[in-house]
């Protein structure tokens, strides 16, 4: 119970008095003084009792018209005072919201002669987590406000809220979704494991210890068998968050994707407590660096992040890509010089500054040069990106794939996330087509895996319509 | 659920039972105490007369200017300074002591009567809430167990033993009425008992 200003000052006249009657001697004002102090002790006995009464009697229910939410979203929620008998004071109700939430409202005043009260609010859910409600606050003062009493009253409750990702992923090849993209991998080498891998004629310089006697006896040559090699597989993940990727409507833009992917990559290498390491660049260049390591706080730390990042700004206007050397050539050879317009033309396709410098000047380039300094032994590489800078990602698949590295590229076709270009069907189908054909190129390479990634309604939205006009034309 | 029931539930606003309009309110008296503290006020003018005669009177006009437009309480503050300033040096505690009760009397009437009745839920029975009843006894027996007390210890040990002793025993039962509450409320913090061996 808390005593406001307005008790003690009461309190005070009674202490006044007593003092007076001693100094005055006058033994009458101490019992004026007595007088007041009983008053006091009768409001506080009536207030302990109307206190003890208001909570017994009153019921608050608390409760959300959903219990699991997605970030950013807005639940409506009830809050109802019951009590048995209308109230003889005011009393306010509080909820507490938790931290990370915003109420629209938390406190109520039930006025006094009501029974029952039934108020909705609004709750703002900004970050993911599990939220805890706790239980609402019963706050009482007596009619003169010489005491307050604030009690818990009613259950808690507890929300999920759901951080905000994109739903339906596709990940495939060509439209098709690919069965599975992790897991335990084939190291593509023997050595000393515990799964057979084969079993080979004996060559010089075999240990003995590899012999296979039974097939020896049954072929009558020496043969030894082969194990697969058991290494860990050390993963690179290479995630683009620059400007493009933040074509699409959000959650379902092209970097919420990537990010799923991203971090479905990290899971699996926590699962098989492969060593992982994570570049993340913008379009200034590198924006954070992992290095390789298997601790948890690692994978705790990439996908923390991973899941945290947005693309970055742009601050120049200049997007034009460097041009393939031997794109450039052909073109310059069909400048034959002969006509003036061709003389100037020329100069134009020549190159000013190397190839290799300006390819290196790209910031994704440049983090997989940055990250290949770390690669040793076996290295699989993911790059997560889309196709906008498609001569710079060639570059930098090339040189990811150095030794015996294997590369995952993870794009995100920039025609399924442009919505207004999904009206007209024929044309995304056409930038679709020209983006398989650049995955194509891509998968094409030795030990490359390129992967498209996006909506998968969108996608078949695609596939599916173009696909009925091929069948009524023919 | 169907449409109407929801539209119930949107609209549902706090069920508010009136109090009982205090009569003295219809006819303009915005008092604290109603009518008997009327009557005890009347009782006051004839004690303040006896003890101080014309000032006696002027004093109680002020005392009841404050009964008009301020809680009880201040009335009965105020009355104690007046009582000081009307009564002689030498005169004997009986003959202030009337005077004296009514003023307690008016703070037990402001215990038992100033705040309005309430309904009951079919807004038919007016009821005597029983726990004012009950504030109004604690006071009274507040009212003799302290002044009986100081009284004494005044008669035996003097004033100022007779002040403290009064205060102890205020602050004592402030303390455990708090108390008392918090452990209603189950809000004391639970103590473990010590093993005995």
């Amino acid at each position: 119970m808390d005593v406001t200003r307005r008790y003690w000052g009461t309190a005070a006249l009674a202490g006044l008095l007593t003092v007076w009657a001693v100094v005055l001697a006058q033994p009458f004002m101490l019992i004026g003084a007595a007088g007041i102090a009983a008053w006091l002790l009768s409001r506080q006995y009536q207030f302990v009792r109307l206190a003890n009464q208001t909570v017994d009697q009153v019921i608050v229910t608390q409760r959300l018209d959903r219990t699991r939410v997605s970030a950013e979203e807005t639940t409506v929620g009830t809050i109802e005072v019951d009590s048995e008998q209308p109230l003889a004071e005011p009393v306010q109700v509080t909820l507490s919201a938790p931290v990370g939430s915003t109420l629209s409202t938390d406190t109520w005043t039930i006025p006094a002669g009501t029974d029952h009260i039934r108020q909705h609010f609004e709750v703002t859910w900004p970050i993911a987590g599990a939220f805890e409600f706790e239980k609402p606050t019963l706050s009482m003062t007596d009619s003169l406000g010489l005491f307050r009493q604030t009690a818990p009253v009613g259950a808690a409750f507890s929300v999920t809220v759901e951080p905000r990702v994109p739903s339906n992923i596709h990940i495939g090849e060509g439209g098709d979704r690919i069965a599975a993209g992790f897991g335990e991998h084939d190291a593509e080498t023997t050595g000393g494991g515990l799964t057979p891998a084969k079993v080979r004629k004996y060559v010089a310089g075999d240990s003995i210890r590899q012999m296979d006697w039974k097939a020896t006896a049954r072929l009558g040559e020496p043969h030894i068998r082969e194990f697969e090699a058991e290494t860990d597989l050390k993963t690179v993940l290479i995630v683009d968050h620059r400007a493009t990727m933040a074509t699409g409507r959000d959650p379902e833009r092209k970097l919420d994707f990537a990010k799923q992917v991203a971090i479905a990559f990290a899971d699996s290498a926590r699962d098989l407590a492969d060593p992982l390491a994570c570049y993340t660049v913008g379009d200034g260049g590198l924006t954070r660096t992992f290095s390789l390591a298997t601790n948890d706080d690692q994978y705790r730390s990439i996908t923390r992040y991973l899941r945290s990042v947005e693309p970055t700004t742009t601050e120049t206007t200049d997007t034009a890509e460097p041009s393939n050397p031997a794109r450039t050539r052909q073109i310059t050879a069909r400048l034959s010089g002969t006509t003036p317009f061709e003389t100037k033309l020329r100069p134009f396709f020549e190159d000013t500054e190397p190839y290799v410098q300006r390819i290196a000047n790209q910031p994704l380039f440049a983090a997989v040069q940055t990250a290949a300094a770390q690669f040793d032994g076996t290295v699989r590489a993911v790059i997560v990106t889309d196709d906008k800078h498609r001569t710079e990602l060639l570059e930098a698949v090339k040189l990811a794939r150095r030794g015996s590295g294997r590369v995952v590229v993870c794009l995100t076709p920039t025609t399924l996330y442009e919505p207004r270009r999904l009206g007209d069907i024929e044309t995304a189908y056409e930038r679709y087509t020209e983006f398989e054909d650049f995955r194509r190129e891509l998968a094409a390479l030795d030990r490359v895996t390129a992967l498209e990634v996006g909506p998968a309604d969108r996608l078949a939205a695609i596939l599916n319509r173009t696909q009925k006009r091929s069948e009524v034309s023919q | 659920m169907t449409t109407d029931e929801t539209q119930q539930e949107q609209t549902d606003t706090p069920v508010v039972h009136e109090r009982t309009p205090d009569w003295t309110r219809t006819f303009g008296w915005a008092t604290h105490t109603g009518v008997a503290g009327l009557l005890i006020l009347l009782g006051l003018l004839g004690g303040l007369w006896n003890l101080g005669g014309l000032i006696g009177v002027v004093t109680w006009s002020g005392l009841v200017l404050t009964w008009l437009f301020f809680p009880t309480i201040a009335v009965v503050a105020l009355g104690q300074f007046a009582l000081a300033a009307v009564t002689p040096t030498d005169v004997a505690l009986i003959t202030v002591l009337p005077v004296e009760g009514l003023l307690l009397a008016l703070l037990a009437v402001d215990v038992l009567l100033s705040e309005p009745l309430l309904f009951d839920k079919e807004g038919l029975n007016l009821q005597l809430p029983p726990l004012r009843v009950q504030a109004g006894l604690a006071y009274v027996g507040a009212v003799v167990v302290l002044a009986g007390t100081v009284l004494w210890v005044t008669d035996t040990q003097g004033l100022v033993a007779a002040g403290l002793t009064g205060a102890i025993l205020v602050t004592t039962a402030a303390y455990v009425l708090h108390r008392s509450l918090l452990y209603a409320l189950g809000q004391l913090p639970v103590e473990t008992e010590t093993a005995r061996d």
